[in-house]
């Protein structure tokens, strides 16, 4: 998900088998594939009936759930997300009182989740038996007790219906007038890990964490609306009394959202396979089952007609995200990517992602200038397929992760489609990169710390820490370690991740391993810390200068790094009068360094990161400093204010005074 | 009052003889446009200067990248603030923070009031050397002019500008809010805001030379007197100002993505003589139209304005 504005373990093994499964798959209706399929934790095969006028949802579901664990499962605990919006006291609506999510909440069009029935079934001599359900403390959460547990290696299978009410839009998911963006809207089971289920209440600032699994889903509604959902459309049948059936079925996902409008007008695009240079088949040369690497991407976008103006714009950045996180990280593995569209007055529900479907948004992003919001939105909701969708984090316990490894891909992504000055404004003569978004809103606030649960950040705290300031520091990384070196510690942990759910520390033993270094600075000093940097230069004398590194200490993190300076290395480069250059390497350990060159011509000047790869750094105006004055780009700065100054006063001057 | 015997193309030609003719006035506008900039200007490049004069970033800005300075200076105070903390070493100062803002806001402030009071003190004197036209330019005339019709001009432009926000404001909102209902409507909004936007400007331009035409200090009866000029003559003034626009863009074409586009940023003193030619030749362009619209209104090209006899 998006601030406003919120990748494959690719191959395996080769066989004789798989080759053959690769050309019956492109013989036979493909549904979804992956790398290396994992086994289906929670299954889900739902009908669901919506009535358009009341907004409600009716429904029957099947979960199949495996205990893929060593515990046994005493019960199963259930997400009701939409239970967030039935009245003002919830979780939700109490943390996120000024959040931009939860405004617009409307007390007259609430939403919530009532199961009317819960049974076990395929369970030998229990099929059949009610399920008691009790909610847990705002309803987010429901408890339902288990005649036995289950064992490790077995599965359950468990009915439910249940009938829920969609809120006017609001935080993800809802309606207004006859569109539908129907998200976090059916019971779904926590994930079971570590001898207890990890699911949250719904938190204002949370997101979502769920096992894979494989899910069908059927739903019946008026004809006339044009829908899109996670995975592919299998079937479409006109019911003949004024409503129609669509089946979607999608497999090794996370989560199943689907949107409805009779407005949607469909356009598509197809994108060509794309495989990691070199990677097109596993370490021991093994394609993928299911469809082979370099099988092609339908990008589907459901437009609204009153932006239609923005088709091409974000079929453009859809395709262009494809190609880049396809070859940056591994291949898209599904046959579908959906994009929806969303009304301007619910735009609570767009700049979201689901697995194979996001939502798009227009509100704000000004039509006729080179404002790149709207690409900026499907970049980065795309760029959760590969991290969320596949490499699927525990969005409420470390949401830094999704949204952080996100961000940071759409930074490289907008930076290699729009140019690194020009990636969010090009209009005119005003230019600025999506980075510099990002940095200045690092900037209004740098004492955050990235790790931490979604709960313990508040407001732009949490944009901070989750969006900001990871995307500065992996960048800050990316810059330290070298591009091919990054991308390749990025590649792994996506091909070790996918379909898994890795931590932050996963992700530091992949690339310290990777790279072969102590990452410290990075995770104690950056993820955990809070801590503030500054680079600067504060003495230039004939033949020394002196270096300094300042900056707050860290008030948090683990032992190591609470009440630690922040240290970044990094260089400084010192020029000689006489033109020649020195660049020193610098730990930063000690705050300050004095540098002193006897045998050398004077010094002219010298500069700490002179290539900016410390992102994070408060002040890059202050890294260098010259001993004369810098009169030639002084005179340049100044001709242009004189000039644009008298630009100014001609058009100021045309509107008061008429010379 | 009118002089209907004079077409669009006349009265842009008249307009540009008188222009080519007295130069002294195309200078005085240049030199007081300059002066004004370098007045605002003084202060911030001095800040800029103490602040950023010894660091090597002002290369980086003097090349044109430089979202990252306009974002470090207005973060500014809030990183000043966080670097007080686990600081021991005193740092020389870059932009000074709150100082730069508030010279931002300084400069802001200076600037329409040196946009207005200069040009309504000279506007009397220009138009009244062009309305005088072909007579020799007289520099006691010229500032007589100025002097006699600054205080009806700085009237002028105060209702000028109150007008406007009260005829501008709410058309752009209308704009904005028809273009968002929908987008088509762009087609149709966004000239009509130019259109009218061109018909304000030539009717505050036309009150100002019918004032000096008919020789009054009465901004109202000289509103009128335009009003009705410009409705009995609505073409005519369109044919000018369309010829007027026409050069403006003309200009803008030449020097913005002709001459300036291709021009290296660090080659100040160059980038320095194409700018202020540009500004030259915009300024030109507008005393053009203003000439040309002082050969509209008066009562024949070349007629001695009335205000003549007040002169001594």
């Amino acid at each position: 998900m998006t601030a406003q504005p919120r990748i494959s373990r690719v191959l395996t093994r080769l066989s004789l088998a798989s080759c053959i499964l690769l050309l019956a798959s492109c013989l036979l209706p493909p549904l979804q594939a992956h790398a290396a399929p994992p086994t289906p934790i929670a299954s889900y095969t739902i009908a669901v009936t919506l009535d358009a006028e009341t907004k409600t949802l009716t429904a029957h579901e099947v979960v199949t759930y495996t205990n893929t664990t060593a515990d046994p499962i005493p019960d199963l605990v259930f997400h009701l997300y939409l239970n967030a919006f039935r009245d003002s006291s919830s979780i939700f609506l109490t943390e996120g009182a000024a959040g931009s999510r939860s405004f617009g909440w409307d007390p007259e069009h609430p939403g919530w989740i009532q199961v009317t029935d819960i049974r076990l079934a395929g369970a030998g001599e229990y099929t059949g038996s009610p399920l008691a359900l009790e909610e847990i403390e705002d309803g987010t959460l429901a408890r339902a007790g288990l005649p036995k547990p289950i064992a490790p290696g077995e599965s359950v299978e468990v009915v439910l219906d249940f009938r829920a009410q969609l809120p006017r839009v609001v935080a993800r998911t809802g309606y207004t007038d006859d569109f539908f963006m129907v998200g976090q809207w059916f019971p779904k089971l926590g994930v079971w890990q570590q001898g207890a289920w990890n699911a949250h209440l719904f938190h204002a600032n949370a997101e979502f964490y769920a096992d894979f699994g494989t899910y069908d889903v059927t739903i019946t509604l008026p004809t006339g609306y044009v829908t899109g959902g996670t995975g592919l459309p299998l079937s479409k049948v006109d019911n003949g009394d004024g409503t129609q059936t669509v089946r979607y079925r999608a497999e090794n996902v996370i989560d199943f959202a689907w949107a409805a409008s009779p407005h949607f007008q469909e356009v598509s695009r197809q994108v060509d396979g794309i495989a990691p240079p070199g990677r097109g088949l596993g370490a021991d040369g093994i394609a993928p089952p299911g469809r082979g690497l370099g099988a092609a991407v339908e990008v589907v976008y459901l437009v609204l007609p009153e932006h239609a103006w923005t088709v091409e714009r974000a079929l453009d950045a859809a395709e262009a995200a494809v190609r880049h996180f396809g070859q940056w990280y591994g291949p898209y593995p599904y046959a579908r990517l959906t994009v929806v569209d969303v009304p301007d007055d619910g735009q609570g529900a767009g700049g979201m992602e689901y697995p194979t479907l996001v939502t798009a948004g227009t509100v704000g992003v000004p039509r006729l200038w080179g404002v790149r919001m709207l690409e900026v939105v499907v970049v980065h909701e795309v760029g959760h397929q590969w991290w969320q969708s596949m490499v699927a984090f525990n969005e409420a316990e470390e949401p830094w992760l999704d949204e952080g490894f996100t961000d940071y891909a759409t930074v490289r992504a907008m930076d290699a489609i729009y140019g690194p000055e020009t990636s969010l404004v090009q209009a005119g003569g005003l230019r600025m990169g999506y980075l510099d978004l990002r940095r200045a809103e690092y900037m209004s606030a740098p004492r955050v710390a990235m790790y931490g649960r979604a709960w313990d950040f508040q407001g732009l705290e949490y944009d901070i820490a989750a969006y900001s300031k990871p995307a500065l520091a992996l960048s800050t990384l990316e810059r330290m370690l070298g591009e091919e070196r990054m991308l390749e510690v990025m590649r792994t942990f996506f091909q070790r991740y996918q379909y898994a759910h890795p931590t932050t520390e996963d992700f530091r033993a992949v690339a310290e391993e990777t790279c072969g270094q102590d990452l410290a600075w990075f995770f104690d000093g950056l993820v955990y810390g809070d801590g503030t940097v500054n680079y600067t230069v504060v003495r230039v004398d004939e033949h020394q200068a002196t270096v300094a590194r300042q900056g707050a200490p860290s008030t948090t993190g683990r032992e190591a790094a609470s009440g630690q300076a922040l240290v970044i290395p990094t260089e400084v480069l010192v020029t000689f009068t006489d033109g020649s250059t020195v660049l020193e390497p610098w730990d930063g350990i000690q705050a300050e360094v004095t540098l002193s060159y006897p045998d050398r011509p004077p010094v002219r000047s010298a500069e700490v990161d002179p290539q900016r790869k410390v992102l994070v750094d408060l002040r890059w105006a202050d890294n260098g400093l010259s001993r004369t004055l810098e009169v030639s780009p002084w005179l340049a700065l100044v001709t242009r204010l004189l000039y644009n100054l008298q630009n100014a006063l001609l058009a100021l001057g045309g509107m008061v005074a008429g010379e | 009052m009118s002089n209907p015997g004079v077409n669009s193309w006349d009265a842009f030609r008249s307009g540009l003889a008188r222009v080519v003719r007295y130069r002294w006035v195309w200078l005085i506008l240049f030199a007081v446009n300059v002066a004004s900039a370098l007045l605002l200007a003084a202060l911030p490049a001095l800040g800029l200067a103490a602040g950023l004069g010894h660091r090597p970033a002002i290369r980086q800005a003097a090349d044109g990248v430089d979202a990252w300075l306009v974002i470090e200076t207005l973060f500014s105070p809030l990183a000043d603030g966080m670097l007080g903390q686990g600081v021991s070493t005193p740092t020389p100062p870059v932009q000074g923070g709150a100082q730069a803002s508030m010279l931002v806001l300084a400069t802001a402030a200076a600037l329409p009031l040196l946009a207005w009071l200069p040009t309504a003190f000279v506007s009397g004197g220009v138009l009244l050397t062009y309305a005088e036209a072909p007579q020799r330019f007289r520099w006691r005339r010229f500032w007589w002019g100025c002097w006699y019709w600054f205080g009806a001009f700085l009237l002028l432009g105060i209702g000028q500008f109150v007008a406007s926000l009260a005829l501008f404001l709410p058309a752009l909102a209308a704009a904005i809010a028809a273009i968002a209902a929908a987008g088509w409507l762009a087609w149709i909004a966004v000239p009509g805001l130019v259109l009218l936007a061109v018909l304000w400007t030539a009717l505050m331009e036309c009150t100002r030379a019918t004032a000096i035409v008919r020789g009054t200090r009465n901004i109202v009866r000289a509103f009128a007197g335009a009003a009705g000029f410009i409705f009995r003559h609505l073409l005519v003034v369109a044919g000018l100002y369309g010829l007027a626009l026409l050069t403006l863009g003309l200009v803008h074409a030449l020097f913005r993505w002709g001459l300036m586009a291709h021009l290296p940023l660090d080659w100040w003193p160059l980038v320095l003589l194409v700018q202020q030619a540009f500004i030259l030749a915009r300024l030109g362009a507008r005393l053009v139209r203003l000439a040309g619209s002082v050969a509209l209104v008066a009562p024949g090209t070349g007629a001695q304005s009335s205000s003549s006899a007040a002169w001594r």
